[in-house]
């Protein structure tokens, strides 16, 4: 194209345009400006959610965190690291906050340790925890917790309530409620689980001989664990939109729908 | 904190931290991906960008552990996600990207003198990114991609399920487009808006694409 209007737009003009390097072309063309003005640096209100990513962020590192002692001896003592260092971070994290009371009592047993401080194995998550590689029996509960509650299930049913008040759609699709589930036989008895789980344990001696310090809630305070800062821009709760489905090994998602996929010819 | 140059930041070894856990990491990363991956939603899907954004990064923050890097960078990577969202969004709600710009906000972009002097303002970065919109489909995302993201012609390859050379075809079509266009209203009498309409008498064979 030799128009004198557009001389400057050969391929060559465009590979340094597109990388960024207007000085290279008349910066005063008025290509060039939209393209500079295009990749302006960011602006504050681009930044509103930034609070929601880091939030997400926390709570997906602390599901996902694999331990890498499996001595029961040594899972004390990693959880105490942990637990130290990000105590500020998960209390802050509302929807974490029954999971770190579950993981101070001791109770919390990890599917390779024969030796929870509480009888039945239930995989609970807790920042040492991921998908547990052996899901450990459940003892099978029916749906009624007892009188005698494990604190691993008191600590689920906080964690439950807190999310459920945040991301209500998906409260329980974390790994981490599993046993929860199977212990109130159902997630749609869940609540009501819960709710016996919240009346029988009224002994809060039950909760933390390790003296973890900080404010808990006491079992008859469900609500504690949405007490957290709400998200100031986009909230968490998914829209009425389904989930768009994760391919989950590979980076990009290679599933491209109909409009971007097939590599057409020439363009 | 520029979107839109290529020679960006190395986010590599944030990458690396993000991945161990590292929060701050992490905001790094939203820091420097956010705001090229919202424009480029913008340019794509108009006025939902903020909520198919938001989305994303929950995405992002949960799977950032499995990324691996598969020729798109993390950039690519978490603008791909965006990117699959928004061609879900646009399907399930039957909705066309949004471009077209009206008279008037083409008449306050700025030209080369006023750039440097004054402020440029998120007004002014989003009308361009709407103009960049109006283009053809395919020659809108390669430049978005491309200039607004950060990614290199492979990279956006990659984004975009399209060999190198048809991404580099298409964004350098869609420059001179956007050229023509802008030249068009400097002198509308004198130039056509389609720099691909052939005009006898400067055209030669091999130019003629």
């Amino acid at each position: 194209m030799s128009s004198y209007r557009s001389r400057g737009v050969d391929r060559h003009a465009a590979e340094r345009l597109l990388a960024g390097e207007p000085a290279a072309v008349d910066a005063a063309r008025p290509l060039a400006a939209v393209l500079r003005v295009a990749a302006a640096p960011a602006y504050p209100e681009e930044l509103t959610g930034e609070r929601a990513a880091l939030t997400a962020f926390r709570d997906a590192a602390q599901l996902d965190h694999v331990p890498e002692p499996r001595r029961p001896s040594m899972i004390k003592s990693t959880l105490a690291k942990i637990l130290t260092v990000k105590v500020a971070a998960i209390l802050a994290a509302a929807s974490t906050t029954g999971v770190v009371l579950a993981a101070t009592s001791g109770a919390l047993p990890t599917p390779w340790t024969e030796t929870p401080a509480d009888p039945p194995a239930v995989a609970s998550s807790k920042p040492a925890e991921a998908t547990p590689s052996g899901r450990p029996s459940d003892a099978g509960k029916p749906a009624d917790p007892g009188g005698d509650p494990s604190p691993s299930m008191v600590g689920l049913c906080k964690a439950y309530e807190a999310k459920v008040g945040t991301s209500p759609g998906k409260a329980l699709d974390s790994p981490a409620f599993t046993a929860l589930v199977e212990a109130a036989n159902g997630a749609e008895n869940v609540p009501e689980y819960c709710d016996a789980v919240a009346a029988a344990a009224d002994d809060p001696a039950a909760e933390h001989p390790d003296g973890k310090p900080t404010d808990l809630p006491t079992p008859t305070d469900p609500g504690n664990g949405h007490a957290g800062d709400p998200p100031s821009s986009r909230p968490q709760t998914p829209s009425s939109r389904a989930h768009a489905p994760v391919s989950p090994a590979t980076g990009t998602p290679t599933a491209v729908p109909p409009d971007g996929a097939t590599p057409a010819p020439g363009n | 904190m520029t979107p839109g140059h290529t020679a960006s930041a190395d986010l590599s070894a944030a990458v690396r931290a993000a991945r161990d856990g590292n929060q701050e990491a992490f905001r790094v990363l939203y820091r420097e991906v956010q705001p090229g991956l919202l424009r480029y939603l913008r340019g794509m899907v108009g006025d939902d960008a903020e909520d198919l954004a938001s989305e994303a990064w929950l995405q992002i923050a949960r799977d950032i552990r499995s990324f691996r890097d598969e020729g798109a960078g993390f950039r690519g990577w978490a603008v791909g996600i965006a990117r699959h969202r928004a061609l879900d969004h646009v399907r399930r709600n039957q909705r066309r990207p949004v471009g077209g710009l009206s008279a008037d906000v083409l008449a306050d972009m700025p030209n080369g003198h006023d750039t440097a002097e004054q402020a440029i303002r998120i007004a002014s970065t989003n009308a361009t990114v709407a103009l960049i919109a109006t283009l053809p489909r395919d020659q809108a995302e390669a430049v978005l991609l491309r200039v607004v993201v950060g990614l290199d012609t492979h990279a956006a390859a990659r984004v975009m399920g399209k060999r190198p050379g048809a991404v580099r075809t298409a964004a350098w079509r869609g420059l001179r487009r956007l050229a023509a266009q802008l030249d068009q209203r400097a002198q509308p009498a004198a130039a056509p808006a389609d720099p691909d309409v052939t005009r006898t008498e400067h055209v030669t064979p091999k130019e003629a694409r």
